[in-house]
């Protein structure tokens, strides 16, 4: 046996370099995130910047899983729905419970699901929840159009309903307090803002919200607000669900598009999404047709806004890429809110938690001031908006 | 020997493996403070990263590592007799701690069914033939949700979850066919505690997809080496499937990207294909954190893949992806069918045993996915993938044979054909991974047109 | 012959078949070669006909497994206890 001529100790010559390599690794490994918000964004620099952002999951996951599809085998052996029957819901409900949610959504047949009225809870798994008495996410509003009053019927998902934010915080409410402020010195008429907002409509679904709902509030303006929802991979979901569920698809040019797509019954949701995603274009200009349509027959105008939870802007314009052109074509006035958080460094501050992409009560802040700044400036979109030149 | 301990620990990995003496498992605050410093920053860096976290407020793969940390800060100081049975014993625990009671319960239950069944005098074919029966009776149940809930609640009272068949499949499917093999030659009666230890593996609740742990292995291994050196390589391991699990996050959104602006380009193309095949850091990154785990605790178990993205053939990669299943593979078909056969003829056993490989991985995948997600998979997209790279790896294993049989030594290749070869091998591999993740031929075909 | 000339025939099969250049001092009657990664299945099967070709034993299926040949020690315990020595 060869004599150990180091001067550390035997036990620790053998696995001490392990452990010194082993250190030195973690330590640096431990040291980027408090660093990488020092480093610079363009250059080596900032690519190291964003892979540090990134590996800390600065676009969560389940976020990304709406635009990407579970394929593949592993991806699908480790997707959500096998993961939470075995640890997550267990886990949850054991270690650090969130307290019992009541039931604030309920059946639908063609819609699948719509707020339950007067749910008031302060924390839920979706964050304050407070419906109205008929159902809205929203505060109350009478049918009866107030004399003297420009409504405008907003019709958006989780972003523009306000997950995880109060009511007061939401951005529809937040125009709404701006402009009718700017009314009060300019002698305008002021805004009300109804909400019809629900988490996870899809546009098939905002459809309906537009021609079987909104009506009967008789708005002066429709406002359809796009998300990433819209031009996801499973923007086609709603369309996937009802014939899954074997259920009324209600309008002729979904089933028509049902038909040709030649989605049945036994498609999995994917390949169901697989066989529509050629249809997207289509079935969103059929809808903003339609709800034109009715606002045409209401003598309604009608706005269509876009809108990006807080994540990668350049990831958001990519993906709105054709859908811009073809909103563009459709005459309707966009107002396009996609830049609002451009500009913010650390976008988890204006998340509502550094896994959830939706925006917090500053992040709808900036939504609404974007919103407001672009609308005034635009002229078309200021005269469906205030009906005015 | 030559050189000092040092030098040799260096220049050959081989020294990296191996001590003349017996294993030092006398605990000292020095080796300890060094391993418990390491695991603290480990923790910092799961934390600061959010590891495990990609879905929301999951705790359960941070709560299990710091479990398992603490764990061992108190088995680093037990007696060497008490260590496996306080693993066994916090293992069980856990199962309780962290899952439904009910599935809990339902896996002891299972275990010591299973257990009976191995200890009692029946021969050896009585025995898989009963196991194998159970087996097909949860089967059963599985595939009757309502009746089996029906029958639950009629008979016991309680009915039990969906996580419940999720755990006994992750559990017992593919370990208990290595156990049962294992059992036919095995000297003396079965231990429980080698038992206990086998099936109830702390990490697997969470992480339901676990590799195939081998039970000779796992024994052999355990306390053979430096207790220190062991838990050390395990840390390491940790590290590495830690980074692979933060890699992980940036592939998908890269992909992402890529995705959003649409494959336009061959360079795109063959990006979103590399980024495709990298989603594989989160299988060999959870990989690593589990068995790196069980080191902790006096389990010297080998590694789970080895530079995968480095091999130079197709079976040079068989071997590297996913060693623990090679090696399952290997052990269960592989070996007995070449050993069957090769009074016939070398070749000819190295072929039809490396087919029934593929045949068999490509059938327990399927098994195994209807254990963890419910539903067979029998998609005509993954049969074309394990045949296609079982007929690679087949025809790499003839044009080697051939080889050695012409008296062709393998000289040391040059490094520019080495890394010719791992071009073309990853290029083939990448491609394959593509169809493999690909929901149709028509999606796969439709994608490496990029033209249209 | 004893079991020690069984280890040092081995072990020289293996340098010479598996890792030229190595020093036989550094591979040890304990050095793990299946664990490790150093033996993979095929270069087992070679181990395994070249250990019943020199010592003319047979080995079965479920022998060649790492409880007997992950070790040169095994290996030799092995050809030791079918040679009846």
């Amino acid at each position: 046996m060869a004599t150990n001529t180091s001067t550390l100790p035997a036990w620790l010559t053998r696995w001490g370099q392990d452990a010194r390599t082993s250190f030195l690794t973690l330590a640096v490994l431990a040291a980027l995130p408090l660093l990488s918000p020092l480093l610079p964004d363009a250059g080596p620099a900032g690519a190291l910047r964003f892979a540090v952002e990134e590996g800390r999951g600065r676009n969560p996951l389940w976020w990304i899983d709406l635009r990407q599809a579970n394929t593949g085998y592993y991806e699908s052996l480790m997707s959500d729905s096998s993961d939470p029957s075995v640890k997550s819901n267990a886990l949850l409900s054991r270690a650090w419970a969130l307290p019992e949610s009541p039931h604030f959504y309920k059946f639908h047949p063609y819609r699948i699901y719509t707020g339950e009225p007067n749910i008031k809870a302060a924390v839920t798994g979706e964050g304050p929840v407070s419906t109205n008495s008929l159902g809205l996410f929203d505060v109350e509003h009478t049918l009866a159009h107030p004399a003297g009053v420009r409504r405008v019927a907003v019709f958006g998902d989780s972003l523009t309903r306000g997950w995880g934010v109060e009511l007061p915080s939401v951005y529809p409410r937040l125009i709404e307090q701006d402009l009718n402020r700017k009314q009060a010195t300019g002698g305008g008429e002021p805004f009300e803002f109804i909400n019809f907002s629900e988490s996870a409509y899809l546009a098939t679904q905002l459809l309906d919200v537009a021609l079987a709902s909104a009506p009967a509030y008789k708005p002066d303006v429709y406002m359809l607000v796009l998300s990433e929802l819209a031009v996801s991979p499973k923007w086609s979901g709603h369309i996937a669900t009802l014939v899954r569920e074997r259920r009324d698809l209600k309008y002729p040019f979904l089933k028509q598009v049902a038909g040709e797509a030649g989605v049945t019954p036994q498609d999995s949701p994917d390949e169901a999404n697989r066989k529509l995603a050629p249809y997207r274009l289509r079935v969103l200009r059929t809808v903003v047709e339609q709800i034109k349509a009715q606002a045409d027959h209401d003598h309604a105008g009608f706005l269509i806004v876009l809108i990006s939870a807080a994540e990668d802007s350049h990831l958001v314009r990519l993906r709105f890429g054709d859908t811009l052109a073809m909103l563009k074509d459709t005459g309707v006035p966009v107002v396009d809110l996609l830049d609002t958080f451009d500009k913010v460094k650390d976008i988890e501050s204006v998340r509502s938690h550094w896994y959830d992409a939706h925006p917090n009560a500053l992040g709808h802040k900036m939504l609404a001031e974007n919103f407001v700044r672009k609308a005034r400036s635009e002229p078309d979109a200021w005269r469906v908006l205030a009906g005015q030149p | 020997m030559s050189g000092s301990v040092i030098e040799a620990a260096t220049t050959s990995k081989l020294m990296a493996n191996t001590t003349n003496k017996p294993p030092v498992s006398a605990p000292r605050p020095g080796g300890f403070l060094t391993l418990a410093g390491q695991l603290v920053l480990l923790a910092a860096v799961m934390e600061l990263f959010r590891v495990g976290q990609d879905r929301g407020p999951d705790m359960s793969i941070p709560y299990l590592c710091y479990t398992a940390f603490g764990l061992f800060a108190v088995h680093y100081w037990l007696p060497m007799r008490w260590k496996e049975p306080f693993w066994v014993a916090a293992s069980l625990a856990a199962a309780f701690v962290w899952l439904d009671w009910r599935v809990a319960s339902g896996l002891v239950v299972a275990a010591a069914g299973f257990f009976a069944v191995i200890r009692s005098p029946l021969g050896y074919w009585w025995k898989t033939g009963l196991i194998a029966t159970a087996f097909a009776g949860v089967t059963y149940l599985t595939l009757h949700p309502v009746g089996t809930r029906n029958l639950f609640q009629a008979v016991l009272g309680i009915t039990p979850p969906q996580a419940l068949w999720v755990m006994f499949g992750s559990i017992f499917m593919c370990r208990m066919i290595v156990y049962l093999h294992d059992l036919k030659h095995m000297k003396g009666q079965p231990p429980l505690l080698g038992f206990l230890a086998y099936f109830f593996l702390l990490p697997n609740y969470i992480f339901p997809l676990m590799p195939v742990v081998d039970y000779n292995t796992m024994r052999l291994g355990y306390q053979r080496r430096d207790i220190h050196e062991v838990a050390q390589k395990g840390i390491h391991w940790m590290a590495r499937g830690v980074m692979q699990l933060i890699f992980y996050r940036i592939a998908f959104h890269l992909r992402d990207a890529v995705l959003a602006e649409g494959v336009h380009s061959a360079g795109s193309l063959v990006y979103y294909m590399l980024l495709t095949f990298l989603l594989y850091t989160r299988v060999s990154g959870q990989f690593h954190l589990t068995i790196g785990m069980l080191h902790l605790f006096g389990y010297d178990l080998p590694e789970t893949n080895r530079k995968y993205m480095l091999s130079s053939s197709f079976t040079d990669y068989w071997r590297r992806v996913n060693i623990y299943w090679k090696d399952f593979m290997v052990k269960v078909v592989y070996f007995p069918v070449f050993f069957r056969l090769r009074k016939s003829g070398q070749l000819r056993a190295k072929i039809v045993g490396t087919l029934a490989v593929f045949l068999v991985t490509w059938a327990l995948h399927s098994y195994q996915f209807f254990w963890l997600r419910g539903s067979v998979l029998l998609h005509p997209v993954d049969t074309a993938f394990w045949c296609l790279f079982g007929i690679l790896v087949t025809a790499n294993i003839w044009w080697e044979h051939r080889r050695e049989m012409m008296g062709k030594r393998a000289p040391r290749p040059r490094w520019w054909k080495t890394a010719l070869s791992t071009v073309g091998t990853m290029s083939v591999i990448i491609t394959l991974w593509t169809l493999w993740e690909a929901p149709s031929f028509a999606a796969f075909f439709d994608l490496l047109a990029w033209w249209n | 012959m004893d079991v020690s000339e069984m280890k040092n025939t081995v072990r020289e099969f293996i340098l010479a078949e598996f890792l030229p250049g190595e020093s036989s001092a550094n591979l040890k009657d304990d050095t793990p070669l299946r664990t490790s990664g150093v033996l993979d299945s095929m270069a087992t099967l070679k181990l395994v006909s070249f250990v019943e070709d020199k010592f003319g034993i047979e080995v079965e299926a479920h022998e060649a497994g790492v409880e007997n040949f992950d070790r040169i020690s095994d290996i030799a315990a092995l050809i030791a206890s079918k040679k009846g020595a």
